[in-house]
């Protein structure tokens, strides 16, 4: 069986992290934040308070806790991190050429960058409403 | 190694054949989790993206969120809904399982892990179909 004879860090070593190290330790990491973040995300929204799922309940809810909007702050930055390193080690699985893991490190450095700072948008505009 | 170079890839030919040839070469439960991992990751990564357009509606007040909203309260999309809460359910599972078995060398255990993370997975999808369902009826 032809296994892959490219070590990790040979494999991720030019791109996005530096080190394919540093992508795994990290998905693992923010995988646990996550488990929590989801799982108050989820969970909380059906059975917190008066678990009103309607527009206004929510913003209701974001306006009234600053904490909360804090969370969701954290929680986006993290989540949208999570998933474009995880396309990233998907892709490197596929072998791709040293030329395609820069080109694709960089247009999921720009995406993550939108991702988060459209969330910060969502955020701001769910802030401004009540 | 740069692409000028021999392919590193699993297989022969690397690319997609060579992600096909490992489940292929290895078809154990093992391989059945990554992939189902991988196919969840990027279904909820896709989900993550139209949750956030869904959302950027906000920007218009609450009568457009209302209406952007709206366009979600459909049979199939409650049934996309439930799946999406299944893969959340199982990708948070198994990435648990994976980071005990990478940590804690819990190995020897990982395919009831997996098993466990399968089944718990699929009596929240049931739980959620129940809810979602009963609310629609109601």
């Amino acid at each position: 069986m032809a296994a892959s004879l490219e070590s990790p860090r040979a494999a991720g070593g030019d791109a996005l992290t530096g080190r394919g190290f540093l992508s795994w330790l990290f998905q693992r990491i923010s995988g646990l934040f996550l488990a929590f973040f989801l799982g108050v995300h989820i969970i909380g929204l059906r059975f917190v308070r008066d678990a009103r799922l309607d527009v206004a309940g929510v913003v209701e809810r974001l306006r009234d806790s600053p904490e909360m909007a804090a969370f969701y702050l954290a929680f986006v930055a993290v989540v949208v991190a999570h998933a474009v390193n995880g396309v990233w080690g998907i892709a490197l699985d596929f072998g791709p050429s040293r030329r395609s893991r820069r080109v694709l490190a960089n247009a999921l450095r720009v995406v993550g960058v939108l991702a988060v700072a459209y969330g910060v948008f969502v955020l701001w505009s769910l802030l401004g409403m009540g | 190694m740069d692409g000028a170079g021999p392919r590193s890839s699993i297989g022969s030919s690397g690319k997609l054949e060579g992600v096909v040839e490992e489940v292929r070469l290895n078809p154990n439960l093992g391989t059945f989790a990554w992939v189902l991992h991988r196919l969840t990751g990027l279904g909820l990564a896709l989900y993550l993206v139209l949750h956030l357009w869904a959302l950027g509606a906000a920007a218009g007040g609450p009568a457009a969120l209302e209406a952007r909203l709206a366009l979600f309260e459909t049979a199939s999309f409650r049934v996309l809904e439930v799946l999406v809460i299944g893969a959340v359910a199982f990708h948070m599972l198994n990435g648990v399982r994976i980071i005990v078995v990478d940590f804690a060398r819990f190995s020897r255990w990982q395919k009831e892990l997996f098993g466990a993370a399968l089944a718990i997975s699929l009596l929240v999808m049931a739980y959620t179909a129940w809810v979602f369902f009963a609310r629609i009826a109601a």
